[in-house]
């Protein structure tokens, strides 16, 4: 009797356990395949490359768009670089409404920038104007040339969680630089 | 209703095939004998075993009100094996199904990938497939493309989706639901359609040819044995008066090649301070129109087919032009309708033509001092007389991969602005200006 009720204890004690786990993954795993957040139309990757960089200086990049696929919000949590993650950090970022004018790519910090928003995307991919835009502020942390090959976009909806790839492909050139192709010095 | 191994034949209509025997019972006399090793030979290929996704949908109308028709879904040979035909050679075809819309007209046919015989599958397993589409003694043929994925048949020109068929006799219109040729452009990027129709033709409503009866009336097995020979040797017989009858499969046949047709692929927009450079290298997809001659002579367009380019070429320093390829078209002749497909069939030269191209001000700008900027891929726009075919021309759609390119090198300050409210990354089209 005794080690039957031992048993039955152990064994609601390991429900209970499954049944937590279960739950702390289902809040906390990102799950690709039902994805809120997403990039409106073709998700194609581009490229930008800015020449001339300097190493730990911030540089801030904008005009990224994001859309909500489903659901009425969804919070981003984080960005990070994709590919040669040490070369390049994510250091800042921001969200705000789609505007005729988007942030370009700049030499200066994202809170210089001029750039107001916050972490919260509400705009539906399938209502005008069809997104937002998310600014993000990067710096590399040695000279020399620098990539990315996307930006991993960690996001909270609903209570899940979630990730998004951005197909960006970002090159910080240090100079002009013949055998890496795409780093051209800025004109005298 | 008959049932191929690898193959679900949806007939929303109830007893659509039935319905179809009894419609075209006596059209041949019933002098059908079924060719079984041919067919044997054809299925064999087809056994493996995997999901059937729909290949061929969408719904069929006469003017606007949903029409009981009748739908087969043909596959055209692959790029290899149409490239070994001379003129004159008959050109098998494999029946992939037939269906009936239902009382709101839809209709839908299924095929598994793998069920497609080998030469009737391209690049990436695609297939060319061509509708005919009979009502009220009516035929409209339209083709396009299909690329299995995981998931589904997916077509090039509206961006992974399957394709959705739109077909009104009465306004002579046939168009994929994604790929409205309201949303097409002429070369200036101004609107070049309205909803359904294309600015410059229609589609061709032809009388129903005996190719198309034929289609419908001969038993799955038969009629796929019967297209799939390239012989036109006579598949059935009957006697009258002591002399042997025989029904002449209808058959297709290659003809005339029509070498160096030119296609507008895209338009780079820059300004001296903002110059673009295109590249076009192997495995870019593009989309190009099917012409359609009727048997009374006039050309229309019967929908599309996605041809993929061997070859690269690149060219800088571009500020507002037109960049054209030139591609090869072939004709192609039915035995029985007398109609003429001109269909695209290789690619000539790329980027061998440029011409100064009207540059429009977009609105959704970023602004750059320096730097590089690259749109890889994504689905172009259509352009709603992009290829030159000869008598008309055709709707042309280039969808970008990785390895095509348009570029623009900043050295002086520039807006690059896309033709939609997210801007230049994942808008169909991008220019730059100074700013």
């Amino acid at each position: 009797m005794r080690h039957k009720s031992l048993g039955l204890a152990v064994a609601l004690a390991s429900i209970a356990g499954l049944a937590a786990f279960s739950a702390a993954w289902g809040a906390e795993a990102p799950d690709a395949s039902r994805n809120a957040l997403a990039m409106p139309g073709d998700s194609a990757p581009w490229g930008i490359s800015l020449p001339s960089t300097k190493a730990r200086a911030p540089y801030t990049i904008g005009g990224i768009p994001v859309c909500l696929r489903s659901g009425q919000a969804a919070v981003i949590d984080d960005v990070k670089a994709t590919g040669a993650q040490d070369e390049i950090q994510v250091t800042n970022f921001v969200v705000r409404p789609l505007s005729d004018e988007l942030f370009g790519a700049e030499q200066v910090r994202l809170s210089d920038a001029g750039v107001v928003g916050g972490h919260r995307v509400d705009a539906a991919c399938s209502r005008e104007p069809g997104g937002a835009e998310l600014v993000v502020e990067m710096q590399k942390a040695r000279p020399g040339n620098a990539r990315i090959a996307g930006l991993n976009v960690t996001y909270s909806t609903a209570g899940r969680k979630g990730s998004l790839q951005v197909p960006l492909h970002l090159v910080l050139c240090q100079a002009a630089d013949q055998e890496t192709p795409d780093c051209e010095a800025l004109p005298r | 209703m008959f049932s191929m191994p690898g193959h679900v034949l949806h007939s929303p209509g109830q007893g659509g095939e039935a319905v179809r025997q009894r419609r075209f019972a006596n059209i041949l006399g019933g002098a059908v004998v079924v060719a079984a090793s041919a067919a044997t030979m054809a299925v064999s290929a087809s056994a493996a075993p995997s999901v059937a996704f729909r290949i061929a949908q969408g719904a069929v109308l006469d003017n606007g009100e949903p029409q009981r028709a009748d739908v087969v879904a043909i596959a055209w040979p692959n790029q290899e094996f149409l490239e070994g035909l001379r003129d004159g050679d008959a050109v098998p075809m494999y029946v992939i199904g037939r269906s009936t819309t239902d009382a709101s007209g839809r209709f839908a046919i299924s095929s598994r990938p793998v069920a497609v015989p080998r030469q009737f599958r391209g690049e990436g397993g695609r297939v060319d497939v061509e509708l005919a589409i009979a009502y009220d003694d009516r035929e409209i043929r339209y083709g396009y493309t299909a690329t299995p994925a995981s998931d589904r048949w997916a077509t090039a020109s509206v961006a992974g989706r399957p394709a959705e068929v739109r077909v009104d006799f009465g306004r002579a219109t046939a168009f994929e639901a994604g790929n409205d040729p309201a949303g097409w452009v002429d070369a200036n990027g101004r609107p070049a359609g309205s909803p359904g129709r294309p600015a410059l033709w229609s589609t061709r409503v032809a009388p129903l040819s005996e190719d198309v009866q034929q289609l419908l009336s001969i038993p799955l097995p038969t009629l796929r044995a019967q297209r799939l020979s390239s012989s036109v040797a006579p598949a059935n017989s009957a006697r009258v008066d002591g002399e042997v009858l025989r029904a002449i499969p209808c058959f297709t046949y290659a003809a005339q090649k029509h070498y160096g047709r030119p296609e507008s692929f895209l338009r780079a927009l820059g300004w001296a301070g903002a110059k673009a450079t295109v590249y076009q290298n192997d495995g870019n997809d593009h989309t190009l129109g099917i012409g359609f001659r009727s048997s009374g002579g006039e050309w229309g367009a019967s929908g599309t087919k996605t041809i993929s380019l061997a070859a690269s070429a690149e060219r800088g320093g571009v500020v507002d032009a037109w960049a054209w390829n030139k591609i090869n078209y072939r004709d192609y002749i039915n035995s029985c309708a007398h109609t003429v497909q001109r269909r695209p069939y290789s690619v000539h030269s790329l980027l061998v033509k440029w011409t100064r191209a009207y540059h429009p001000v977009f609105k959704a700008c970023a602004r750059y001092t320096g730097g590089t900027y690259t749109k890889y891929r994504g689905t172009n726009t259509t352009y709603s007389s992009g290829t030159d075919i000869g008598p008309i021309s055709v709707s042309a759609q280039s969808g970008w991969d990785r390895d095509t390119e348009i570029k623009w090198t900043v050295t002086r300050a520039t807006r690059l602005c896309g033709s939609q409210r997210a801007g230049w990354v994942t808008s169909r089209e991008a220019e730059a200006h100074r700013g």
